[in-house]
């Protein structure tokens, strides 16, 4: 099913790129747009497209950034406690990379480093505050846990490319930070990138559950009474039904 | 049914969550022992932030009690006077407790601190309730605290502010009741539990309430206690999770009146020994919590 979408999608991508066969990289997206509802479980994310000539290509998608509560535990005695609490900014919450090779194999290390398109460039950047005694192992556990939830994602395998034409299949996670999310696509030659394209994602909060989210976070107190007022009232019409029935 | 939980931040069967509430009504309903105390265990064992788990399973309650203390008002069983004077006391502890649960949260101790409380929690209940059901099956029963009573019973008239309570028949220090509900209103705050458990036995044998009254007064101050907690911890916390709520109140109030049906043709000793179990069990799992390594060193959670 996904892959006839895919065809009919390359098809009419065709027709474009003949009418611009100028350009190198062309990239469409399967959507623009990502909704959260209460059900929302993840998404496939698909992004294809057409380069002309040889070369590798590199998928970037990058949310906003999020701010995250780290802690370690530690060893007391026999029991586990809470040990150092760190507050980690100025990391994406979401940042997968996926390519038609290995990045190491088609660009050098420094062009790699500048542009960002490591895992370790992204920890660099990210601030830890307080900064904790041994810097590198909370960085270390920063990336493995995000790569335990599959927030950041690296597979170099992830972009198909056949004739001239590639897709990617990118794989949302249930839980996504809001925001404007970046999607960037590399064409690589000859250890250089030649074109990038550049599209943005959004991904939102929608229906009633983002209205409740919301309500909750911004008038906490209004929320708060409302709904012990409706729990009040649930328990008791219940109570009453039961009654009725037992009756 | 899969559901996006918006304040717990994660995603749950709520059909899971219907159950809990249903399976944990039907052993209250059976025994005749509030079920608070094996909410917010259950939801922090299913991954729900401690702090969510403790303001939800306090304002799940407000739902549980609220047709019980409507019924026994109705039937004169509240001691206006004592209850208001109790609330006096539970709205300020229960205050200072979600104050103190707002400071531990943000030093990151506030989970640790509940499976600590907890574990001593469940651990002396259940193993008393272990210990009087099992006398019980045998024919035993113990009668050990008579003279302690007559004891405190000397110092509390003692105390300053005497105060009558026609309803219960009863005069009394206004202190008594005002500091029994400071305490049950920190344990509302800080482990999301109505504190029945200690208010009735303090009421019973210590302050000598009538046992008609007793039940009708710690249900009544109980509902607005939660209220006032739950209000408190969605206000200042952003710790109660309105989906979560709600399943809970739905399933307990079926799983209550399934309980009180079935307990009817059970007897009370072995069931209060299955409650025991339970309670004791939940004690051994959190505390083994403690002692086993953690799979993973470091956690993180998103920062809204």
């Amino acid at each position: 099913m996904l892959y006839l979408r895919l065809m009919l999608m390359l098809l009419t991508m065709g027709a474009a790129m003949l009418a611009e066969a100028s350009t190198p990289l062309v990239v469409a997206t399967s959507t623009d747009k990502v909704n959260v509802t209460s059900h929302f479980v993840g998404e496939n994310l698909l992004v294809y497209g057409a380069i002309t000539g040889p070369g590798q290509v590199i998928v970037i998608l990058r949310s906003p950034d999020s701010t995250e509560a780290m802690q370690q535990k530690t060893r007391t005695g026999p029991i586990w406690l809470n040990g150092a609490k760190v507050t980690v900014t100025k990391a994406p919450g979401i940042w997968q990379r996926l390519s038609s090779a290995p990045v190491r194999h088609i660009l050098p290390d420094d062009t790699l480093q500048k542009l960002g398109l490591t895992l370790s460039s992204l920890v660099d950047k990210a601030h830890f505050d307080p900064e904790p005694d041994h810097l590198d192992t909370w960085q270390k556990a920063f990336l493995d846990e995000r790569i335990r939830h599959r927030n950041y994602v690296v597979d170099p395998a992830g972009v198909t490319l056949k004739q001239g034409l590639f897709s990617a299949k990118i794989r949302l996670p249930a839980s996504l930070p809001l925001g404007h999310y970046q999607l960037l696509t590399y064409l690589v030659r000859q250890q250089q990138v030649v074109a990038v394209r550049k599209q943005q994602i959004d991904v939102r909060q929608v229906g009633f559950q983002a209205w409740i989210a919301r309500f909750a976070r911004e008038n906490s107190w209004v929320y708060g009474i409302v709904l012990t007022i409706i729990l009040a009232g649930l328990g008791f019409a219940l109570g009453i039904l039961m009654r009725r029935r037992s009756a | 049914m899969e559901l996006f939980l918006p304040i717990a931040h994660m995603d749950v069967n709520i059909w899971l969550i219907v159950s809990f509430g249903l399976a944990v009504g039907f052993l209250s309903g059976l025994t005749g022992v509030g079920g608070g105390i094996l909410i917010t265990p259950l939801l922090i064992f299913i991954g729900v932030p401690p702090l969510v788990a403790v303001g939800t399973g306090a304002a799940q309650i407000v739902g549980g009690s609220a047709i019980g203390s409507y019924a026994h008002w109705r039937m004169g069983n509240v001691d206006m006077r004592m209850a208001f004077v109790l609330l006096a006391g539970s709205w300020t502890g229960g205050l200072i407790g979600v104050h103190i649960a707002r400071i531990l949260e943000a030093g990151g101790h506030f989970g640790l601190v509940v499976t600590f409380l907890y574990v001593i929690l469940l651990g002396v209940i259940g193993t008393s309730m272990l210990i009087e059901s099992l006398l019980a099956l045998r024919g035993r029963h113990g009668h050990a605290s008579q003279k302690n009573r007559t004891k405190n019973q000397s110092i509390l008239q003692r105390l300053p502010g005497q105060m009558d309570f026609p309803v219960s028949g009863l005069r009394l220090s206004f202190l008594t009741p005002v500091l029994l509900g400071f305490g049950v209103g920190l344990l509302t705050a800080l482990m999301g539990v109505g504190g029945g458990f200690v208010m009735v036995p303090i009421m019973l044998y210590v302050l000598k309430m009538p046992t008609k009254v007793v039940v009708g007064t710690s249900l009544f101050q109980l509902l607005f206690t939660t209220a006032e907690v739950g209000i408190l911890q969605a206000g200042m916390n952003h710790a109660v999770d309105p989906y979560l709520a709600l399943a809970l109140v739905l399933g307990s109030i079926f799983g209550t009146q399934f309980g009180a049906r079935a307990g009817a043709h059970m007897k009370g000793e072995q069931l209060r020994l299955v409650l025991a179990l339970v309670v004791v069990g939940v004690a051994i799992k959190m505390g083994l919590g403690l002692f086993i390594a953690p799979e993973h060193i470091f956690s993180m959670a998103r920062v809204v």
